[in-house]
């Protein structure tokens, strides 16, 4: 399930790579010469590597071995058991022996729960404002990952008050969404 | 010599003048708690940063980002000691003796070391860097319109291939981040791209927002996949011996020396980093350790090899983002996004007439190597709590301010879909090993190439032989050709040379 879940995630990944650059591609036909080069370039560039990376297991071997094989030119010492991507922002850091995968009594896995909560946060601070929808964002992800009431509530005014801040420092209209207004009572 | 003295001192001026000592604390103390903490560390906590830095001065705002990015660097290394869990993947390396140590009762001699070996790398990688500028310099100034298009690309290349995943996927993401940056007009000509009439797509995508969404909200969806084991579950003590640590340091001065150079030339290869900068220079410590056996059982020696290099990787990995534009790294990535928001050209200019500017930034990383070295010896010992905060409120407080950070570039609703999109066009990306810093790359160098790439053509009037005519660009190209034929190439000789093996045998 998990493997098959891996393979369509990243299939639907390609399409999206060969569905945008192929838009954009025909696009450019309208910009004109010099406007469309540039842009008619890369989205040349990402529709043939989608296309390769599409279609990579009906490829000869060395050309498959080119399109989906690991490409690392430097390596470290495996001995050191050290495997993981380049970039030192721990993002990729290796599985740690302190970290490990969670096992939550809940319908959906952590990391789609996760996406689809940030995905109505946008949408509702798009909305309503992102003042008054950022504390009830962080009650309900805290809520959802069964954390401590005094954790929640400590969430809710944490996130509030760095809205606040933002909106007052900053000067942004973060009380305000596209659907209505609510008037800020408190500390104006 | 005498060149160097007259903007060395105006650089002084600059770092001491108004807020920006404050700025260098205020870095510092960012940059270690982002490393710190379990999941953030240094491209995330800059990224986060990036936005507030709106209202600082440039020479201000470069300052603050680059001492997170050193900070974080050294203090990946806490958790690494501690709790076993490196803080950055530059930090890896550090788990095979500092965790031991801990676990011996020696946990405050390995934190000491690593502040001290990494204040000490920094800034031995600060006095090589300020050295080698006047050939930075000359350098620099050999290239022109051509050489800036094909130095992109070839920076762009260099990514896909030192990275996880193939070179194709490589290359698809770095023109996928390319083909993003063309959207709104033109640089070069009044010419609306991909805005469907919406007036806030003229000034395109941000890159910021781009930045903050790969890597601040996917790791964060990553993040919540996992679960930090309980601390209590481990032996490990904050027990030790302040002066011990820093006799381990000064006991081992070739160590430091040989790993900052490590750090500092490794990190001046684009993508490679401190995540391979710091097991190289653990082996070669070992290799030419007169007790190799104990490597690996706690040995300070260890520790010193591994923190030296990967602080000593920051002032390596300024020299292809300053001279050319091209970030060696995720952080970089970031820093190159705040030269550019703050209207700090990477190329001649940050060379000659901004030459004070750049020389205040690797001042900065000398002042931020004496308060990481003074924080590491007398208040990072007490506070091993840092790494027990629980992600779960971790995650919230980040996407927050991620969200509040985009809306705050442009007050521009367009940043927060765009952080939100690529958020999670980002967790799938690493999920599937596409590289995001080549991503990262296309999206910040996408405009500059493009301007370089039409002068170059205005230039030669629409010929594209301006990039063959001279020995510099003919050598950039050979150089992408071999980068990305490079591991085909290896392969087939491993195959042939295995296959040979096979025959004699």
């Amino acid at each position: 399930m998990n493997l098959k879940m891996n393979f369509d995630s990243e299939r639907g990944l390609i399409l999206l790579f060969l569905l945008v650059s192929g838009g954009m591609f025909l696009q450019t036909w309208g910009f004109g010469s010099t406007a469309g080069l540039f842009p008619r370039l890369t989205a040349g560039v990402v529709l043939v590597g989608a296309v390769l990376l599409l279609v990579q297991n009906w490829l000869p071997p060395g050309v498959r071995a080119f399109v989906a094989e690991p490409s690392s030119l430097i390596q470290t010492d495996r001995d050191f058991g050290a495997d993981f991507e380049s970039d030192e922002d721990g993002s990729e850091a290796p599985p740690a022996p302190m970290m490990v995968e969670r096992e939550l009594d809940r319908p959906v896995e952590p990391s789609t729960f996760t996406a689809a909560v940030v995905g109505l946060y946008v949408l509702g601070s798009f909305l309503f404002g992102m003042l008054w929808v950022t504390p009830v964002f962080a009650a309900v992800y805290s809520r959802w990952f069964k954390q401590s009431w005094p954790t929640t509530a400590f969430l809710v005014v944490l996130t509030y008050l760095m809205a606040y801040g933002f909106m007052t420092v900053l000067n942004l209209p973060l009380n305000e969404g596209q659907l209505f207004t609510i008037p800020l009572v408190v500390g104006v | 010599m005498a060149d160097l003295v007259a903007p060395l001192e105006s650089a002084i001026e600059i770092l001491f003048s108004g807020q920006t000592p404050m700025w260098i604390v205020i870095g510092v103390l960012i940059g270690i708690v982002a490393g710190a903490l379990p999941g953030i560390g240094a491209t995330l906590g800059m990224a986060i940063v990036l936005p507030l830095t709106l209202p600082l001065e440039g020479a201000d705002a470069i300052v603050l980002l680059i001492c997170i990015y050193g900070a974080a660097m050294y203090s990946g290394s806490i958790p690494s000691i501690l709790v076993n869990v490196p803080g950055t993947a530059g930090d890896a390396a550090t788990t095979f003796d500092g965790y031991p140590m801990a676990q011996q009762g020696k946990a405050i001699n390995a934190l000491v070391i690593s502040a001290v070996s990494s204040a000490a790398g920094g800034t031995v990688a600060v006095v090589m860097l300020i050295l080698v500028s006047p050939v930075l310099v000359e350098l620099v100034l050999l290239f022109g319109s051509p050489q800036y298009f094909l130095i992109a690309i070839l920076g762009i290349a260099m990514i896909t291939v030192v990275t996880t995943g193939s070179t194709v996927k490589g290359l698809t993401a770095g023109a996928f981040g390319l083909l993003l940056a063309t959207i709104g007009v033109a640089p070069t000509v009044p010419v609306q791209r991909y805005t469907f009439g919406q007036l806030a797509l003229l000034d395109g995508l941000n890159y910021i927002a781009i930045l903050i969404g790969l890597f601040a909200i996917a790791e964060m969806i990553r993040l919540a996949r996992e679960k930090q084991v309980s601390r209590s579950d481990s032996e490990t003590g904050l027990e030790g011996s302040v002066v011990s640590g820093i006799k381990s340091v000064l006991k081992h001065p070739i160590v430091v020396l040989k790993s900052s150079a490590i750090g500092l030339l490794v990190g001046a290869v684009p993508g490679s980093g401190a995540a391979i900068s710091n097991f190289i220079a653990y082996g070669e410590a070992m290799r030419s350790s007169k007790t190799p056996e104990r490597f690996g059982t706690g040995t300070g020696e260890g520790v010193v090899a591994t923190d030296a290099a990967n602080n000593a990787t920051v002032g390596g990995a300024l020299i292809p983002t300053f001279s050319f534009g091209i970030p060696g790294s995720g952080s970089t990535a970031v820093l190159l996004g705040g030269l550019i928001m703050h209207g700090l050209r990477p190329g001649p200019d940050l060379f000659t007439t901004q030459l004070d500017i750049t020389y205040s930034v690797f001042m900065a990383i000398f002042a931020a190597n004496v308060v990481i070295l003074l924080l590491g010896i007398f208040v990072i010992p007490r506070t091993g709590y840092l790494t027990q905060i629980d992600t779960d409120v971790i995650i919230p407080v980040v996407i927050v301010l991620s969200m509040l950070g985009a809306l705050a570039l442009r007050n521009n609703w367009i940043d927060v879909w765009t952080v939100f999109a690529l958020g999670i066009v980002g967790f799938f990306m690493k999920k599937h090993n596409y590289s995001v810093i080549a991503f990262v790359m296309g999206a910040i160098l996408g405009p500059i190439a493009e301007e370089n790439l039409y002068r170059s053509l205005s230039i030669s009037g629409g010929s594209i032989d301006i990039f063959l005519e001279d020995p510099l660009s003919l050598s950039l190209i050979a150089a992408i050709v071999l980068i990305l034929l490079g591991p085909t190439i290896r392969t087939t000789i491993e195959k042939w040379r295995a296959g040979g093996r096979r025959k004699v045998s």
